[in-house]
């Protein structure tokens, strides 16, 4: 960007690409469609703003995830401190039209963290050295929240963090 | 039978969430722009509030930079705007007054007040539908005296959730088409910490202000030893989970937003637990966590809380 003009060398592709992912992302993490939408779009400007910085990163999308999941869990904070809205309960088809309830209330179930880490590594595909970078938590830590998490889910799924 | 496959199930699932609303380019580029009017009338702030303190005469000016507007300012700038921002129900921390009774109840209070015009009010739908309405009152202050007080006055009424402040070229019109603002001038309340001192029923204020832009400093005040974090982009450097000492006898930890409390504990056992607290508006990532002891800090850990009481992570 240089002056007034705002360029989209690069991003444009990047915009294209990882918008949507990243939305749904954030949406099963933080339990709310609209708030995700509005933090991932919140995060593309920075993203943008920075570009000639983050396209240099190694995981530009790890990055507008963790600043969108940021903003949206600020936003949060400035309300009175809600619950995250269950994930069976996002704006979407009805709980019985969903392929898969059991599956949305357990993610329901996990606590943020281990919840946030399930879905960078499950959905987003991060390796755990990835995602520790990423949260700037140890890898020990990532693996021990995706531990947690998978015991939780052990009954149902047999995956390896 | 095959077990099912977590990345399956959850991109399943993830694909049958409603589309997100259409975007493009242009509109991603109007929010770039609509930040960087943010940030200008943020900087303007920032600079109306630093000469105050260059400029200012007397005293009352000089040790807090973030005093609302000195008469010299006023002066050399020309008539400053000020947007109060109103405090709506549903807001943490923000009485059970609907935003509009809260708009009338500022207008009412400032309305007789000789140095300042309301130009302007505003109630309107929050950004989205998780946030309350939004209110605001706009008024252009023309004479300075007194003006500080009233703005402190203002700061301190329950209904008010900050002001924010434009010069001349900061137009109603433009204040009002930046939106609120998390410029560093919201909130002047934002900018003070109540410390819990370990042994001491009175806590210690520290307070947080910005040396230069993009710097952060804070600490008790006046006499504290700043030792700036620099702030660029949202970013601090040193990365979360830093311990920072700001001054003797205090420790403060950075942390992130998931972080709840953290809990301190000294070498002989006793414990205190601090709340968050934003450390400025532009960190989204961050929240300052201070607690004090009486004595020396050496040898306190800390442990980083989730609101149910997890320890998320510990001082190494």
């Amino acid at each position: 960007m240089v002056g007034g003009h705002i360029t989209a060398d690069g991003f444009e592709a990047f915009w294209s690409r990882e918008r949507d992912r990243l939305y749904r992302a954030l949406a099963l993490t933080v339990g709310d469609a609209g708030l995700a939408a509005e933090a991932v779009d919140e995060a593309m400007a920075r993203a943008w703003e920075r570009w000639d910085r983050i396209a240099g990163y190694e995981a530009p999308a790890g990055w507008v995830y963790r600043v969108a999941l940021n903003w949206a869990t600020a936003r949060r904070r400035k309300l009175t401190l809600r619950p995250t809205r269950p994930a069976h309960e996002l704006d979407r088809p009805m709980p019985d039209q969903l392929p898969d309830v059991d599956l949305a209330a357990q993610l329901d179930g996990l606590p943020h963290r281990q919840r946030t880490v399930v879905v960078l590594r499950f959905y987003l595909q991060f390796t755990p050295t990835e995602i520790a970078r990423l949260l700037d938590l140890p890898a020990g830590t990532v693996r021990s929240h995706l531990h947690r998490a998978l015991s939780r889910l052990r009954d149902r799924y047999e995956v390896t963090p | 039978m095959t077990r099912p496959d977590l990345h399956e199930d959850l991109n399943e699932l993830a694909r049958r969430l409603p589309a997100p609303p259409p975007s493009s380019l242009d509109t991603l580029a109007a929010r770039v722009r609509q930040r960087r009017r943010r940030r200008a009338v943020g900087l303007v702030a920032a600079v109306v509030v630093v000469m105050a303190g260059v400029v200012g005469v007397g005293s009352q000016w000089l040790p807090q930079p973030r005093d609302p507007v000195a008469p010299e300012v006023v002066d050399a700038f020309g008539p400053v705007f000020a947007e109060i921002h109103a405090c709506p129900a549903g807001l943490l921390d923000c009485p059970d007054v609907p935003v509009d009774q809260a708009v009338e109840q500022i207008v009412s209070f400032v309305d007789d007040h000789p140095a300042v015009t309301v130009t302007d009010t505003r109630v309107a739908d929050g950004p989205d539908r998780e946030l309350p309405p939004e209110g605001a009152v706009v008024v252009r202050i023309h004479r300075t005296a007194s003006v500080d007080q009233l703005l402190r006055d203002l700061v301190a009424l329950p209904v008010v959730d900050g002001v924010t402040l434009g010069s001349a070229e900061q137009t109603p019109a433009a204040l009002r088409e930046a939106g609120p603002l998390d410029g560093p001038m919201r909130g002047q309340t934002l900018g003070r910490l109540t410390v819990p001192v370990h042994g001491r029923d009175t806590p210690q204020v520290h307070e947080i202000w910005e040396p230069t832009p993009g710097e952060i400093c804070y600490g008790p005040r006046p006499g504290s030893v700043c030792t700036p974090l620099t702030v660029r982009g949202g970013e601090v450097s040193g990365g979360n989970t830093s311990p920072h000492e700001e001054s003797p006898g205090c420790r403060s930890v950075v942390t992130g937003p998931d972080v709840d409390h953290v809990r301190m504990t000294a070498r002989d056992g006793t414990r205190l637990e601090v709340a968050s607290t934003p450390l400025h508006p532009e960190l989204t990532l961050l929240t300052l966590h201070v607690a004090c002891w009486t004595d020396s800090i050496s040898g306190v850990t800390y442990e980083l809380l989730a609101p149910d009481g997890a320890v998320i992570d510990e001082s190494p």
